[in-house]
């Protein structure tokens, strides 16, 4: 499969919408200033030349190579400004450790050009909106705490989130999960959550929640937050701060394994099997790289789907018993709509011959110019001659399922 | 776009995918990567057959048989249904056996044959256009147009008339599609016809002349998912 985009020709047809609101409005000045800030968006969003895709494949796995290049003066306008001041990833096995069972590490795009874009287009475009955003303004410095200079420049939009093999539930297994966001302003973005967490325990209703932070014992800089409804649900989250990344954890061993490889104290993924397996060269930085475990992720979605079809339909006719008039009616169909999850649990459960995907996106060799390489990797199908295969594997997917 | 523009853009498009590996490729005169407009911003070709990925088929029919075994369709269905007051129930079966009626022509087997598929979109005003191209063998072809324009035919007869089933010949090729009344600003025209063994569905009739032109008469440049091919 080939597929062409050009970025040029799209937002060049884009500037038809404008010129067609013109046209069907017949002069309104209110049409006219919206058609204009409209345009201008329009400009401001032009900086992707094109991107062509190849979709082919090899044995069993299907690989997607593409090569796309930003337009040559999309440095000047607010999409450009928001995605090619990103800072790539120059080692990014050391984010990934070795038994992670899905990542994502991404440059992203940072949301300060757009935000100073919005502030200073839309009240010269439209004045009235002056005077919300002089109380925005000083509801900020009345609170201290200032969306630009707090939020937007405090985080510059590169993120990373790690999932490790979590507890099993009646559900299915669950991960742990880390998610690390660059974050230019620690101290300060840690005293805003202190006064965050301070500011809620004034609430009287969060207050008999028992919420409160309590340093992570040997986790230098590491806060795990406290709150009743959570130690019901068995979640312990940690936060803190560490090498420029503020890292928010589901539990405290998630975020100890991700510090480990990052520090190269354990191992990591890419060093394993998993990884040679979808035969990626990766070499030099990396702009995103992700890894989706899309096998067991149908698997874990099949059993529970499963799961919930059993239990859902009981719970549903407790509380049908004790509802009357159109609620319990209501009820009912989905009582019986609940019934079918069982089978669509085992349909989605046939899709697991989706096994994994990968997908890298690395700096081109032109300026502006980027290759992302993507393969899934198939489970191959038991061949139909050997029926003790297929017997086995028949036998391995009803386990799994 | 001028064509020294372009051939600027795809000069530097296929230094750029040199390194780019791919496998081959059997490219027919009549190839639907011609039929890609200029004007299109997005546009996508692929082939429906290849047998080093036969082994999907295998997992599909997995799916299917899966599908089949659940009759999770005429639970759904039926679910609905028995809620329903009588009258409504009526009218229910009435539109599931209008829909089931128009669409038997339909070979369904044949749309798995597909050879060939090319998708292109472009924007004109408000409006994102559509074209789509799909070599479909042994009468697939016809039997989906048919299909298709009872569904064109049901919505006509749904409107009372206020949306009439037009045909006009574009490039040699019958198009079949709802005329839209006048007062609708935006050029949207869904459309049915059939070349040979190509199905064509658009949703605008100047769109899919540009297309069905590029067929008979391919481009001095090599059309617009040729270049793309050209590249590796």
């Amino acid at each position: 499969m080939h597929s062409f985009f050009d970025g040029k020709q799209l937002m060049s047809q884009l500037h038809e919408i404008p010129q067609f609101i013109t046209r069907v409005s017949n002069g309104e000045p209110e049409a006219a200033r919206i058609t204009g800030l409209l345009t201008e968006l329009i400009n401001q969003c032009s900086a992707f030349d094109y991107e062509v895709n190849v979709r082919y494949t090899d044995g069993f796995q299907q690989r997607t190579a593409a090569y796309g290049k930003l337009s040559e003066n999309a440095g000047e306008t607010v999409l450009g400004r928001m995605l090619m001041n990103q800072q790539s990833y120059e080692n990014w096995k050391s984010f990934v450790p070795a038994d992670t069972v899905g990542f994502s590490l991404n440059s992203g795009c940072t949301l300060l050009p757009f935000y100073d874009w919005a502030m200073q287009e839309i009240p010269a475009r439209f004045p009235e909106v002056k005077s919300g955003l002089e109380e925005f303004a000083a509801r900020q410095d009345q609170f201290d705490i200032h969306v630009r200079e707090d939020i937007l420049q405090s985080f510059t939009g590169e993120f990373a989130s790690v999932s490790l093999p979590g507890p099993v539930t009646p559900f299915g297994k669950r991960a742990d999960s880390v998610l690390m966001l660059r974050c230019t302003e620690p101290e300060h973005i840690e005293e805003l959550l202190h006064r965050g967490i301070n500011a809620l325990q004034e609430i009287p209703q969060v207050k008999q929640q028992g919420v409160a932070v309590e340093e992570v014992a040997g986790l230098d800089g590491f806060l795990q937050l406290k709150a009743n409804a959570l130690s019901m649900a068995q979640l312990d989250p940690v936060l803190g701060f560490k090498d420029g990344w503020m890292i928010l954890g589901s539990k405290v061993s998630a975020v100890e394994a991700v510090l480990a490889a990052k520090s190269g104290e354990a191992p990591v993924w890419a060093d394993g099997d998993r990884f040679s397996e979808f035969g990626l060269s990766i070499d030099g930085p990396v702009c995103s790289i992700s890894f989706t475990n899309t096998g067991e992720n149908i698997r874990a979605m099949s059993q529970a789907m499963q799961q919930l079809g059993i239990m859902a339909p009981m719970i549903l006719g407790m509380i049908q018993g004790q509802t009357q008039g159109e609620g319990a009616e209501a009820l009912q169909v989905v009582q019986e709509l609940s019934g079918l999850l069982p089978s669509v649990g085992r349909i989605i459960g046939k899709l697991d011959f989706y096994d994994a995907t990968m997908t890298v996106t690395q700096p081109g060799p032109e300026t502006n110019s980027y290759v992302r390489n993507s393969v899934t990797l198939i489970r191959a199908p038991a061949a139909p001659a050997d029926s003790d295969a297929a017997a086995t594997e028949a036998k391995d997917t009803a386990e799994k399922n | 776009m001028n064509q020294c523009c372009l051939r600027r853009r795809f000069t530097v498009l296929a230094l750029g995918l040199g390194g780019l590996c791919l496998h081959a490729l059997t490219v027919d005169a009549a190839d639907l990567r011609d039929a890609a407009p200029p004007e299109a911003y997005m546009a996508i070709w692929a082939t429906g057959q290849n047998p080093e990925r036969d082994y999907l088929k295998v997992h599909e029919q997995a799916v299917w048989d899966e599908i089949a075994k659940s009759k999770i369709i005429e639970k759904s269905l039926q679910i609905v249904q028995s809620h329903m007051s009588d009258g409504d129930a009526a009218q229910f079966l009435a539109i599931k056996s209008s829909l089931q009626n128009a669409l038997a022509p339909v070979q369904w087997d044949q749309l798995a044959n597909a050879s060939e598929v090319m998708y292109a979109q472009k924007m004109e005003g408000p409006t994102s256009l559509h074209l789509l191209m799909v070599r479909i063998p042994d009468d697939g072809a016809e039997s989906l147009r048919q299909g298709i324009e009872n569904l064109f035919r049901l919505a006509s007869d749904a409107s009372q008339g206020k949306l009439p089933v037009t045909t006009k010949n574009v490039e040699g090729v019958d198009l079949t599609y709802l005329q839209l009344p006048p007062e609708v600003p935006m050029t949207f025209q869904p459309a049915v016809g059939i070349k040979g063994d190509i199905f064509v569905f658009t949703t605008s009739l100047d769109f899919a002349q540009a297309g069905l032109e590029l067929i008979d008469n391919p481009p001095q440049i090599p059309g617009l998912m040729i270049r793309v091919w050209l590249m590796h």
